[in-house]
């Protein structure tokens, strides 16, 4: 367990930090339209991100996300160029990338495949199939309503940051507020004991696995319209952004912590120094090795300092009582206690 | 809200901070700020062109035309990043911007948005689908030019009735099939007992190009007197063909390929020529470009049309989708190739 308050705390401080030193550092930094537009281009990474996080709560992984983003964006894009209404390709590339989230979820649920594994093997399949479809053509030539969602603004705020901000609001409430929120926590703590206290654990893996597939492919949507081509190479590498950005955000590979909060201030994190650093003329070798010390200094401290002092029983102890369901189906105190992992 | 009251004041101060540092200075020739963006950072062949610019902004400065140049690029590969680093880029109001784009079609959108700023927009070494995005493309070499020197240097060495085997990449891979077009154009016009007898895939893969190289060999030869290769790959792979079969001076082994990768066999004699074109001059003639261009210094004559000058490689005539050739393909052999570290 992390003392998620602590880390949460210790990202905005970090935030806050980089912000000052970048606004210092460049005299464009501190500018309302160039903030707006650093964060406009990380709003993909910044949905992602979202269930990625859930997922690594519950102590699994998605690696095949970019992959999705990719694959059903090649496919809205043949699907519009064959004649098919924009928006309906784009809601049919979200339903098409949520199957792809489903057939990892039946790899690691019905299959019990390592998610590791499985995702890898779909990391690869999916942009396998993304080339394969597109052959590095692309499609362009989007009607200029579509990439009005990529570029346009309500209010001077880009749409894409207003979908991202929305869609970080709902997740979070969902996770501290609800029992599905609970269920995932107890699942990356101590599956077997979440199991058997009646945690419909594999329910909740395929909603957040599908999750994963449905929100790459809303990325999918943005990336497209906003780069104006829909193309099998989309967001090369990104996957190690999207986990890079849930770790320094708090959560925990190894299942039971995490934050919607902090992962979101994380992807703010790295797109500051990312941005900050290039306005400073400051190579993005230079850019790498910085925020690869700040993901190695991050891990360290949580594992060691940002440790929970409150015990784990007790957590769940008060979530109970709170909620006040005497048929809460959470574990009880001595069969976590003789289960838990740390 | 107290938040944009205080970003306000800042950016206020900033602003007259500005004006103070700059307003005062009235020297004859302001400095011009110009970005060159490669692909990727790191490589011989992008620090080739990075040098090129440089000795074109010592030449400038000697003239009393300074340039403040900065070379920035994403440190691999990565659309992305490099939509990123430009859209960053563009928040520093420099007078000019040179890319290399990772993406024919992804780098529109951007690259619009920097020339609707006002920023002088030149491509070179790698253009994007859309001509209206930038203000000049520097075009290295055309396909026809590659296709010509190609099969003149096979003209020239084995005699013009020779019989040839190309070695391409895939059947579908654009750029080659279009130098496969140049060099039968070339053929029918200047050659015409010269001909085709084989065209063999090595996808563009050291193991299947070697392969390919080797069934030209054991079922072509002494039909086929010269083998062009077409890709950086499959150049060198030829060559180790014809080398371990023993063939040096018998067969005679052409391609489009980079010094470093070609060195080792120039130098043991069984590669005689590697064409390609010379990066440093590339990135030398996009400085001027840029200059130029910001300067107002383009030459236009009573018919309409512009030349760019190009400080010591003279002038360059700027022709159709306002796009200007380098000049020729440069030719690599044993007197000059240790020269280039690319």
């Amino acid at each position: 367990m992390r003392d998620v308050k602590k880390i949460e705390l210790i990202l905005l401080g970090i935030m806050v930090f980089v912000f000052v030193f970048m606004s210092f550092l460049s005299k464009q930094f501190l500018n309302v339209s160039t903030l707006l537009q650093i964060m406009q281009l990380s709003a993909e990474l910044g949905i992602m991100a979202i269930p990625m996080t859930l997922i690594v709560i519950t102590g699994g992984i998605d690696l095949s996300m970019a992959s999705t983003l990719a694959l059903s964006g090649v496919i809205m894009g043949y699907l519009w160029l064959f004649g098919l209404n924009i928006w309906l390709a784009a809601i049919l590339a979200v339903v098409f990338a949520g199957t792809a989230g489903l057939f990892n979820a039946v790899m690691i649920t019905k299959f019990d495949i390592p998610p590791l594994l499985a995702t890898l093997g779909t990391w690869a399949l999916y942009r396998g199939m993304a080339t394969g479809i597109d052959q590095g053509r692309g499609v362009s030539g989007f009607p200029q309503g579509f990439l009005k969602l990529g570029e346009g603004t309500l209010m001077g705020i880009p749409y894409s940051l207003l979908i991202w901000a929305t869609i970080s609001i709902v997740i979070y409430f969902i996770v501290i507020k609800t029992r599905f929120g609970r269920y995932l926590f107890a699942i990356g703590n101590n599956e077997t004991g979440a199991l058997y206290s009646g945690v419909p654990v594999k329910k909740i893996k395929i909603i957040i696995y599908v999750l994963a597939g449905l929100l790459a492919g809303l990325a999918a949507v943005i990336y497209t319209s906003r780069v104006g081509a829909a193309k099998s190479n989309a967001d090369a590498n990104g996957v190690l952004g999207i986990v890079a950005a849930a770790v320094l955000g708090g959560a925990d590979v190894k299942g039971g912590s995490g934050t919607i909060f902090g992962t979101t201030i994380a992807v703010l994190i790295i797109a500051f120094i990312d941005s900050g650093l290039t306005l400073a003329n400051i190579q993005q070798t230079v850019q790498e090795v910085i925020l690869g010390i700040i993901l190695v200094g991050s891990i360290i401290f949580y594992e060691y300092v940002g440790k929970s002092k409150i015990r784990y029983s007790l957590t769940l102890q008060r979530d109970s009582s709170e909620e006040g369901d005497t048929k809460s189906s959470l574990p009880t105190e001595s069969e976590v206690n003789n289960t838990r992992r740390s | 809200m107290k938040k944009s009251a205080v970003v306000v004041v800042v950016v206020f101060a900033l602003l007259m901070i500005g004006i103070f540092a700059f307003g005062g200075s009235t020297t004859l020739t302001k400095p011009i700020t110009v970005y060159m963006v490669p692909k990727f950072t790191g490589a011989p062949y992008f620090v080739a062109c990075e040098q090129g610019a440089m000795r074109a902004v010592k030449e400038l400065d000697e003239l009393g035309l300074p340039v403040k140049f900065h070379f920035m690029g994403p440190s691999t590969a990565n659309t992305e990043k490099e939509i990123k680093m430009i859209t960053d880029i563009i928040a520093l109001h420099p007078d000019a911007l040179l890319y290399s784009s990772n993406d024919f079609q992804a780098l529109i959108p951007v690259l619009k948005r920097a020339k609707a700023a006002g920023i002088k927009v030149v491509g070179f070494d790698a253009d994007v689908a859309d001509p209206n995005a930038r203000n000049l493309f520097v075009n290295q070499a055309t396909f026809s030019g590659i296709g010509e020197t190609l099969i003149d240097l096979v003209a020239r060495n084995v005699g013009s009735d020779a019989g040839i085997a190309i070695l391409s990449a895939d059947p579908n891979a654009a750029n080659q099939n279009a130098w496969i077009a140049a060099m039968k154009h070339a053929i029918a016009k200047h050659y015409p007992k010269m001909h085709i007898v084989t065209i063999q895939y090595g996808k563009d893969l050291p193991g299947p190009s070697f392969q390919a190289a080797q069934t030209i060999i054991n079922a072509f030869y002494p039909k086929v007197k010269a083998i062009v290769a077409i890709t950086s790959v499959a150049f060198p792979m030829a060559a180790q063909a014809v080398w371990q079969a023993g063939l040096k001076g018998k067969i005679y082994v052409v391609g489009l390929s980079t010094p470093n990768d070609m060195k080792k066999y120039v130098k043991n004699g069984v590669v005689k020529d590697v064409v390609l074109w010379n990066p440093i001059n590339l990135g030398y003639l996009a400085l001027y470009a840029a200059n130029d261009l910001v300067r107002g210094m383009m030459i236009s004559n009573v018919n309409g049309t512009k030349y760019i000058g190009g400080g010591k490689l003279g002038f360059f005539k700027v022709g159709k989708n306002n796009t200007i050739l380098l000049g020729k393909p440069f030719i690599f052999t044993a007197q000059n190739i240790n020269q280039f570290n690319f």
